[in-house]
């Protein structure tokens, strides 16, 4: 079978909707919430670059070159900063009062 | 494939970078591993949620209060051109529902530099915002003002709100404006219509608000606290917000400019207890003395511009009117202590109105204003303007007169009255002012956007 290019396949779509498990909005506000705390605790370089990409809706490269970096160390940093928020978010969802 | 790969790989899916190559090692992975998937998965539902929590900080709704709020908020977004895949991905995957975009404000500006000292006026787009040097007040679409210095960082988040990173703002909100927010990490200054200052510490996670003025209310870790009048109140990441001794301190905010109602005692000349205009040369605070003028209600035709009270002039008084003096007036001392006057600038207005009279009807009033520096002492400087009043009594004219102060400054003087332009009558049991009125004088100081004073 030929793959489809520059996107996720079907066969990939099709498998991670058969393992979806339902998501409420209760679930969702948490996340955010958890977020909402877990940003605050990101060293300030990061949590910038996470506001320029998501508050700023900037791309990638523009924060390279607004900060004067290579874009590759943006995605290292945002990759970082990603994984330092989802630990973050995990501990404090896991502190939450279950419903 | 080892975690950091398939999280590189992620990131570029996120961010829209993928090479073809990349998007095949991508799809083999997923498709060969649940623990990858699950990594993948948990990558887009943070991605979603990020993408939520800053779409939120765009409206008006405080961020604490956003659980009930957020269904509703997530119909109006629209696509950023990274959620065009992401949302593709997670509308098959039926993980996340819909975590569309509100529509790009990037290139809309939400604020403007009015002045500074360093920087050039214009307008300012959502983002961090500091200054190299100097001081800058900004406005924001809203209304709201903020004056900061040096060394202080914003996010301007949307019109009518922002972050303090780091720093210390001096605020000044209208009432079109209220709402305005200040987030810190340690909670969100919400304005009800006031003027405060807040500073951030954050290497101690730190943030402290000032209220000079009016309302405001703090929303931390869900809980809203609500301040009024003069407080000082800090919050921490580990306390709720807390009132704290020790007096408000503005001039240790830089501030935008601010326009000051000066209180005149009496200066609606309204009815009510017999209020009497004392000698002038009783030099008193917030009195009203001068020459033989009254306080009446609607007289020869007359209606008070405002309210149910005018003031009449009348004459210059038995002694004065036989040296030949030309005018009628009342004065009052002001105290400007309690203001900081470094480039302020003092205006005065008042509503003046005469009986149509005939060709010997003076028609002439004065307004001055005198700056002292001791309370009854020689003046610094003084204005002076005045006026002719239309021969039509149903309408009033205004005067006003306007300076720019000396910082040494203490006490001001307040003289309005009328003079005899047209005939000067010097003789006793003649009318001096055939029916001159005066209403609703107002004073106000104009201070300019300043850094703070140390």
């Amino acid at each position: 079978e030929k793959r489809q290019r520059n996107r996720l396949s079907d066969a990939v779509m099709e498998i991670l909707a058969d393992e979806a498990e339902p998501v409420d909005s209760d679930s969702q506000v948490q996340l955010v919430t958890a977020l909402k705390h877990c940003l605050t605790k990101l060293p300030p370089r990061s949590r910038s670059m996470i506001e320029m990409l998501y508050e700023d809706e900037k791309k990638p490269a523009q924060i390279a070159e607004e900060i004067n970096w290579e874009v590759n160390g943006v995605y290292v940093a945002l990759s970082r900063a990603r994984s330092q928020l989802k630990a973050c978010v995990n501990a404090k969802l896991k502190q939450a009062p279950a419903e | 494939m080892k975690q950091q790969e398939l999280e590189k790989l992620v990131e570029g899916f996120l961010n829209d970078s993928l090479s073809s190559s990349e998007w095949d090692r991508l799809n083999t992975e997923l498709e060969s591993s649940r623990e990858s998937r699950d990594i993948f998965r948990d990558s887009i539902e943070l991605h979603g949620g990020l993408a939520e929590f800053h779409s939120l900080r765009d409206s008006i709704i405080p961020i604490t209060d956003f659980a009930e709020d957020l269904p509703r908020q997530r119909t109006e977004r629209s696509l950023w051109p990274l959620a065009a895949t992401l949302t593709f991905a997670v509308i098959a995957i039926g993980v996340l529902g819909l975590f569309v975009w509100k529509l790009s404000l990037t290139e809309v500006g939400i604020a403007e530099i009015v002045s500074s000292d360093s920087q050039p006026k214009g307008t300012l787009k959502k983002g961090s915002f500091s200054i190299d040097s100097g001081f800058a007040e900004i406005e924001m679409s809203s209304g709201a003002r903020f004056a900061m210095e040096h060394g202080t960082t914003v996010r301007l988040i949307s019109g009518n709100r922002i972050r303090l990173v780091d720093g210390t703002i001096g605020v000044i909100v209208p009432k079109r404006a209220r709402g305005f927010t200040v987030e810190t990490d340690q909670g969100n200054i919400v304005d009800l219509g006031t003027r405060f200052g807040v500073s951030v510490d954050s290497q101690k996670q730190l943030a402290k608000a000032e209220l000079f003025s009016g309302e405001i209310e703090i929303h931390s870790d869900g809980e809203i606290t609500t301040f009024r009048g003069k407080n000082v109140i800090t919050l921490t990441d580990s306390e709720p917000p807390r009132r704290v001794d020790g007096s408000v301190e503005p001039q240790n905010f830089p501030m935008p400019k601010t326009t000051e109602v000066i209180p005149i005692v009496k200066g609606d000349f309204e009815l009510g207890e017999n209020y009497q205009i004392a000698d002038s040369s009783e030099v008193r605070l917030g009195v009203w003395g001068g020459n033989y003028a009254k306080i009446v209600s609607e007289s020869q035709g007359i209606s008070p511009y405002a309210g149910e009270g005018m003031l009449k002039l009348v004459s210059s008084g038995p002694d004065e009117m036989a040296s030949g003096r030309r005018f009628c007036d009342v004065l009052q001392w002001v105290d400007f202590r309690p203001y900081v006057l470094e480039g302020a600038t003092i205006s005065a207005r008042a509503y003046i109105n005469r009986v149509a009279g005939d060709e010997k009807t003076d028609t002439q009033f004065e307004l001055k204003l005198s700056a002292h520096r001791a309370l009854g002492g020689e003046k610094l400087i003084e204005w002076n303007t005045s006026r002719l009043a239309d021969s039509d009594p149903e309408t009033w004219e205004i005067i006003q007169c306007s300076g720019q102060l000396l910082p040494d400054t203490q006490y001001m003087v307040l003289r309005i009255g009328a003079s005899e332009n047209q005939l000067n009558n010097t003789e006793p049991g003649e009318i001096e002012f055939d029916g001159h009125y005066i209403d609703h004088i107002e004073m106000k100081l104009i201070l300019p956007a300043r850094p703070a004073v140390r």
